[in-house]
């Protein structure tokens, strides 16, 4: 693999991942990180998803007229979901049952359509299906980190099984409800953005303005 | 002391050995005298006034509220301790026989000192995590501690239950002063207030602390309900039934969080606010107003909720609605700024609080929710005001300037179509094929879910069998529910309960009286399992019943043992209930419960409860008891309910009838 190949897949997962950075993709963080296990499919359906599709739509992506091209990318995009949620219902069917209706939502998950539009669009198949592979990669790898936290705090378990004994069961540690509910993914990816921008300044946005300090000097500098 | 300090000045400020730690030294020395600072250039302000003393004035008026916090705790405590007798021995107990202190319930003495000791652990707890963080981030910042902190616990504090566990008090101020505040920029640059943040933080993170019955009043093992509680169950009527007069409740005298309970103490503080002008007065009136006018609408609208009659007079003096008023809707930061804004905030504060007191069956209370919506929608608020106000001054007609099409590359239509029907073909052939090759491992999935439940409930594998042992002993039949009589021609194992349920061609609406499970319609043919012997004999017979919890439909399975009497199990396979509270239902411990409970009487009426009381197991009721979730009263309703519902003659009635005509 050439250089240039893996800047493509590796870029993502950290210096331009797809939601610390782009905050793409919120809506399905949030809803599916209160277990690993839906967790972990979610990101493999995301991953083929987006890889996939951007191979496809790389390959087509001269025929395709301008004047129709989101709808043939949703068309394309869509057909993909829809095998990959057919597959879970046939080889995973307790999760997809779980992940309900999410699984036909990476339809609309903004990472797909964002990269078919931005980059499939523009270049060749093998850059495009690394470029995917790479943003699904990166989404997980936010959603793993995401889905650890939730479920061993919010339940005491990993992929169902205990680590921290719960109270209720005769142990010590008194599992925290408001992790299994969908708000804390956001507190959690807003104080992981705080970690990753503390670590990598260079993806702090510039200010859009600046408030000058006319007063007291001394506190402002 | 102060010529100590101002020695030690120099060693603090810049370029000096402390430099670093220049905050910490700024804090006790502003804290312990004025300000040695004035600004710099004009304009100059003529008033004695600064952050720190309008903090000051905030705990000033609060005054009225701690002091009653003490009393109202250790009163309630003492009472319940009467009822109770002396059980308990803690710290509290002996620090309290060692200072010669009764547990009088008459006693202002008694009653405060015991409400004290419980007050102060958590006030301190609060006001050491939180001033840690505080001294962390302005540390680290470079910028002055400043007291809002002081207030931000004091509120804290008071709004809590009395026996919070410390260790929840330190995450709950941590989550927020951290995120509720420091993370955008600390004092004066938060959009929610700190103190509501952390409640509500600990309010979903910790339900069971800090919602139902047996958290109010501060002695393990005693349940006393709210009064907003009593009234969501049975109106004003409900309360007062519960011992609660107006005049208690405007006192405060009853039990709820700490500080919240005396809407007297609130107006008085608030009364020192508006004096003061610490409090915007249009806040205060907003909020009291917005009240007033959204319940006098409830109670003009009326229906058969007992919370619509509420008059607003009772609204006022129930729950967290004074203090919330009074200190939280006014905190001068995250409240709205301009005059108009600071009405529209107030009044969406009042009427949403009653909205949510009235129609969500969730929240018995719902101040500490509004004011934090407010708080998003304050900037809103005064945005929109600030626009307004420059749209009216303007009054020029600003012509939109056209934007230009977005240029398209001109494509014949033959090719678009061209492109279209080619992606669709190939498309459709994906997916169908897929659809197609996978259909049947679909199918045996769904089959096997459905089994996979009547399996658990039926208590087969605890007997040490195996999945595919257990199930040859399942004999799934088709009932027709009117009849009781069994049908051929639908495959059970293919049913779908929830579809069938909403489907008209096979279901019928129930009338309101006899909807007791909350279903609305009630499908003509459900599938039973019947758990078999080695000859065929029926040995279980396992029920599909579902109905309304708190959120959701529960879908589950209920067993019964041979005699079609005793429960073997009920298990819910499907639902949505709040996780910690209603979601318990799946919690093992309250599941064996139902074990060996039995839901009909020697005349088969059915018989079963699920009660909030403890159960007396001396008497023969016990045998139809089941404990209530703590803390959901609706779930556990629900569960009672639908049970009730399957088990009559509108349900599985006529089919268990003839069961048992059969054996006989």
């Amino acid at each position: 693999m050439s250089y240039e190949h893996r800047k493509i897949l590796f870029e993502p997962i950290v210096d331009n991942n797809p939601v610390i950075l782009q905050v793409l993709g919120i809506c399905s963080a949030l809803a599916v990180t209160s277990k690993l296990s839906t967790t972990v499919t979610m990101c493999i359906a995301l991953t083929v998803v987006t890889a996939l599709s951007n191979a496809a739509i790389s390959v087509i992506r001269n025929h395709i007229p301008s004047s129709i091209r989101i709808i043939v990318q949703m068309t394309i995009i869509s057909s993909l979901v829809i095998v990959t949620d057919q597959f879970l219902k046939a080889y995973a069917f307790t999760i997809s049952k779980e992940l309900s209706v999410f699984v036909g939502l990476i339809i609309t998950n903004c990472i797909v359509m964002g990269r078919a539009e931005a980059y499939a669009m523009k270049h060749p198949p093998l850059p495009s299906f690394l470029d995917g592979l790479g943003n699904g990669l990166g989404y997980s790898a936010l959603l793993l980190v995401i889905g650890t936290i939730r479920e061993l705090l919010g339940s005491g378990s990993l992929f169902g099984y205990p680590i921290l004994l719960l109270e209720r069961d005769g142990g010590w540690y008194v599992p925290n409800g408001l992790l299994l509910l969908p708000p804390s993914a956001f507190f959690l990816i807003g104080l992981i953005i705080w970690v990753v921008r503390s670590w990598k300044p260079a993806q702090v946005e510039q200010p859009e303005f600046r408030i000058y300090h006319a007063h007291r000097p001394e506190v402002a500098s | 002391m102060k010529r100590y300090l101002d020695r030690l000045r120099p060693l603090f400020a810049k370029g000096g050995r402390y430099e670093k730690y220049y905050p910490i030294f700024e804090m006790v020395d502003v804290f312990l005298y004025s300000t040695p600072e004035t600004t710099h250039n004009a304009p100059h302000v003529r008033d004695g006034i600064d952050l720190k003393r309008l903090m000051m004035y905030v705990v000033v008026a609060l005054t009225p509220c701690i002091l009653w916090s003490w009393f109202n705790t250790g009163y309630q405590a003492n009472l319940a301790l009467a009822t109770m007798g002396m059980a308990k021995a803690d710290w509290r107990y002996d620090l309290l026989a060692a200072l010669q202190i009764g547990f009088d319930a008459g006693s202002i003495l008694d009653n405060t000192v015991h409400g004290f000791l419980y007050f102060l652990p958590i006030y301190l707890t609060t006001l050491v995590v939180g001033g840690v963080w505080e001294v962390v981030f302005s540390t680290v910042r470079r910028k002055e501690i400043n007291e809002g902190f002081l207030v931000t616990s004091m509120l804290f504090t008071l709004t809590l239950p009395p026996d919070m566990p410390l260790w929840m008090v330190a995450v709950g101020i941590s989550f927020g002063v951290v995120l509720g505040k420091e993370i955008f920029g600390g004092t004066g640059k938060n959009f929610l207030n700190p103190a509501l943040t952390a409640r509500a933080f600990l309010f979903f993170a910790y339900p069971a602390e800090m919602s139902g019955d047996r958290v109010w009043v501060a002695v393990d093992g005693y349940s006393g309900a709210t009064a907003l509680s009593l009234g969501k169950v049975g109106g004003v009527e409900g309360i007062t039934s519960g011992g609660i007069t107006w005049w208690n409740a405007f006192i405060g005298l009853m039990p709820g969080s700490m500080g919240e309970t005396s809407t007297l103490a609130c107006l008085l503080g608030a009364a020192f606010l508006i004096y003061t002008r610490v409090g915007s007065w249009r806040i205060i009136l907003g909020v009291f107003l917005g009240m007033v006018r959204a319940s006098l609408l409830f109670n003009v609208v009326g229906s058969d909720n007992p919370m619509v009659a509420m008059p607003w007079y009772w609204h006022l003096v129930l729950g967290g609605f004074a203090f919330g008023m009074t200190f939280m809707a006014t905190d001068p930061v995250s409240a709205a700024m301009t005059s108009a804004g600071r009405w529209v905030f107030g009044i969406l504060i009042g009427a949403m609080t009653v909205l949510i007191r009235v129609a969500n069956p969730a929240f018995p209370e719902g101040v500490m929710l509004t004011i934090l919506f407010a708080n998003v929608f304050a900037p809103l608020i005064d945005y929109a005001v600030i626009q307004l106000n420059i749209r009216r001054r303007l009054r020029r007609h600003v012509r939109l300037n056209q934007i230009p099409l977005y240029p398209l590359r001109r494509v014949s239509a033959s090719r678009t179509l061209l492109v279209t029907f080619v992606v669709c073909l190939v498309c459709s052939v994906v997916v169908a094929g897929a659809a197609v090759l996978l259909r049947p491992i679909q199918e045996s999935n769904q089959k096997a879910d459905l089994i996979r439940n009547v399996i658990a409930v039926s208590g087969l594998l605890k007997e040490g069998l195996t999945e595919q042992q257990a199930l040859q002993r399942i004999d799934a039949r088709m009932v027709e529910l009117a009849t009781g009589d069994e049908t051929q021609g639908i495959d059970p194992d293919t049913f779908n309960i929830a579809k069938a349920g909403k489907d008209p061609v096979i279901s019928t609406a129930l009338t309101r009286q006899d909807d007791v499970a909350q279903i609305r319609r009630e499908p003509r043919y459900l599938p039973v399992y019947r758990i078999v012997g080695d000859n065929g004999d029926l040995k279980k017979l396992i029920l599909p019943v579902y109905g309304y919890g708190l959120w959701s439909t529960m879908y589950g399975f209920l067993a019964l043992e041979e005699d079609l009497r005793t429960v073997q199990g009920l298990q819910f396979y499907q639902h949505a209930e709040t996780p910690g509270l209603g979601g318990e239902i799946d919690n093992p411990k309250w599941r064996a419960q139902w074990r060996g409970k039995v839901v009909f009487d020697d005349k088969w009426r059915v018989q079963v409860e699920v009660t909030k009381v403890e159960i007396d197991y001396s008497t023969p009721e016990a045998q139809y008891q089941v404990d209530a979730l703590a803390g959901a009263t609706i779930t556990s309703r629900g569960v009672e309910n639908l049970l009730k519902f399957w088990l009559s003659d509108k349900g599985y009635g006529p089919y268990l009838a003839r069961l048992r005509r059969e054996r006989s």
